[in-house]
């Protein structure tokens, strides 16, 4: 790559961390609601 | 056979349950494949010299970004008339992912904008309908978290996501109307082909990649909006009871 180099890899940086981190968030919140869902199915059904 | 049993909360989950591993594989191969040829294997332009490798990202991130509207907006609109609740419910999961795809593309816009304009920003009526339109999507989040209610949450963020629908307009067609200093878009079917092989190919592959995972993060947000809607309602059915 030529002198442009750290725009490139800042913007690449950057994509993966926003991106990253939205995976990763929509990931935990998934399984919290999961789980959640799961313990309140089986309070009801005791 | 109606579309609309998809809109039934048990029929999406069990539909959508077979697709979400598939999803993630397929996006992760082409995020892969599509950027690691971007990144590595594109040569540079003739004029902007290595910063074209960031278009590969910049110009999914923005098409999305004004799709992630639209579809809300179309969601928002089949919510409110024929009150499906998944209608309201994919329009709030598409809502986070709608927001980060707009600031990827401001970021990467910006960080292209420094060494090609000279410039990080401009109040260009496209970068500007975009930030606007990026204020609407915090504004739709902070809406639907502001109130407690979830009818009333998703019938007034319905309505603010369509008033914003003028602004993800703009962004799409603001450089047609006014002579600004973003370009026209780079793929075009009227103007035929405006853009090299060696790049469109692998923006292709890059476009294709941002979609799928678009998609995957869609479906994995409205699964897990659909649980806690019905965790919601077991609660209810506990407190009344």
């Amino acid at each position: 790559m030529d002198q442009y180099a750290p725009y490139v890899i800042a913007a690449y940086a950057g994509t993966v961390v926003i991106l990253g981190a939205l995976i990763w968030q929509s990931i935990r919140a998934a399984r919290r609601a999961r789980h959640d869902l799961e313990r309140l199915d089986r309070e009801r059904g005791r | 056979m109606s579309i609309w049993r998809y809109a039934n909360p048990a029929e999406f989950m069990r539909i959508t349950q077979s697709v979400m591993v598939p999803l993630w594989v397929l996006s992760g191969a082409l995020i892969a494949f599509g950027l690691g040829w971007a990144l590595f294997f594109t040569p540079p332009d003739y004029q902007q010299g290595s910063t074209v490798k960031i278009l590969f990202i910049h110009v999914p991130a923005a098409m999305l970004a004004i799709n992630t509207y639209a579809l809300m907006a179309l969601a928002s609109v089949i919510g409110l008339v024929r009150r499906h609740h998944v209608s309201f419910l994919v329009a709030k999961a598409a809502a986070p992912i709608g927001a980060a795809f707009t600031a990827v593309a401001i970021i990467t816009g910006a960080v292209w904008g420094q060494p090609m304009w000279g410039t990080w920003w401009v109040w260009d009526a496209r970068l500007t309908a975009v930030l606007i339109m990026f204020f609407f999507y915090l504004g739709y989040m902070a809406l639907w978290a502001a109130i407690e209610e979830p009818d009333k949450a998703a019938d007034l963020s319905a309505v603010l996501c369509l008033v914003g629908v003028v602004f993800a307009f703009l962004s799409r067609y603001a450089v047609r109307f006014w002579n600004t200093l973003h370009q026209d878009s780079s793929l075009s079917v009227e103007a035929g082909q405006r853009i090299d092989d060696a790049f469109r190919t692998p923006l292709y592959i890059c476009m294709a990649a941002f979609y799928v995972l678009f998609i995957a993060i869609l479906l994995l947000r409205a699964r897990t909006e659909i649980r806690q809607r019905r965790a919601h309602s077991i609660r209810l059915q506990g407190v009344v009871a």
